[in-house]
């Protein structure tokens, strides 16, 4: 199934095959990333969508390899040494300005994730790699980095020159390493209904049932 | 450690230890919330870490196995997240790897 129609735009093209090439890169050359590379990465954060334009989250940037060697004891999730860190943290004040109810509000945590994936992309856009780590103690975290008790750590996004592309997975491998296709994941207009073969109503082209698909209750 | 505690020139250096030893709680933690298989990632990566400040202290200049032992971790240890058989199958090596090492010869075998 191909990923584009004959009517996207070259701009489209590129930018989903930008999001197709996009890898998690977890080691990275002993080169600095640049003020300006990182200013790009983040401007694309401020670009995501954010729950109701709240905007509650923060980003604190290390570069300095002796605080990011004293983050790393506390984040196994950094397997390697990245030579520039971005935090995502929860603004505590921030959020009780915008009357949010962070422990109960999953917006916060889905901006998290909008934020972190405009930055991925932004930064495989500009050759550099990044890998996202939520494996680290946010207590710990943020005593290593001095934070108050309103700015809560959420995220550790690494950025750095990759060392090398990860291989590409063999035709026979590719099942179990990218996992189940969109389409095994998807139903169409109700539970247990694959795509229409058409761009149409399920109805008017008879969509076939969905082996993979959780069943409709009734 | 304590002050009056002999320094071990063959031992894990003290800033080496005190590293792995926050890492160790900080992975502890994150048992609570983690896929609890991501608990073996966790162990083996402070075995690197430890096989790594071995290293660094001179304590395996005798022991390249030790080195062995880092360098498989350090290149499979990501396996965990795209081959979960091939990744088991590197702890079960490493295993038997550092049992072999660590095991006396039976009394009585040929050197």
């Amino acid at each position: 199934m191909s990923d584009v129609t004959a009517t996207t735009s070259a701009e489209g093209r590129a930018a989903l095959a930008l999001m197709r090439r996009r890898r998690v890169r977890r080691q990275f050359l002993d080169e600095p990333v640049s003020v300006d590379a990182i200013r790009q990465v983040l401007q694309a954060a401020r670009w995501a969508s954010s729950a109701g334009n709240r905007r509650i989250h923060r980003f604190l940037v290390v570069r300095d390899p002796v605080t990011i060697a004293r983050v790393k004891p506390f984040a196994p999730g950094i397997l390697a040494s990245p030579p520039a860190l971005v935090i995502l943290s929860t603004d505590l004040e921030l959020a009780a300005a915008a009357n949010v109810q962070v422990e109960r509000d999953m917006n916060s945590w889905i901006d998290v994730g909008t934020a972190l994936m405009s930055m991925m992309l932004a930064a495989e856009a500009i050759g550099l790699g990044s890998c996202p780590a939520t494996s680290f103690s946010r207590g710990a975290v943020a005593r290593v980095l001095d934070f108050p008790p309103t700015l809560v750590p959420e995220l550790l996004l690494q950025l750095g020159h990759p060392v090398a592309k990860p291989p590409t997975p063999r035709r026979t491998e590719a099942r179990r390493v990218t996992g189940p296709t969109i389409a095994a994941l998807t139903d169409w207009e109700r539970l247990g209904q694959l795509e229409p073969a058409e761009d149409a109503s399920s109805e008017s082209t008879g969509a076939q049932p969905n082996p993979s698909t959780i069943q409709p209750t009734r | 450690m304590s002050p009056e505690a002999p320094q071990n020139p063959a031992g894990l250096g003290q800033g080496d230890a005190l590293e792995l030893l926050a890492y160790l709680v900080t992975a502890a933690e994150l048992c609570t919330r983690e896929p609890l298989h991501y608990a073996m990632v966790r162990l083996i990566d402070a075995a690197g870490r430890l096989a790594a400040g071995l290293e660094r202290s001179g304590a395996a200049a005798d022991l390249p196995w030790i080195t062995q032992l880092h360098i498989r971790i350090e290149r499979e240890k990501e396996l965990l997240m795209w081959d979960r058989p091939a990744f088991e199958r590197m702890l079960h090596e490493l295993a038997a790897l550092v049992a072999d090492e660590l095991t006396p010869p039976p009394t009585g075998a040929a050197a």
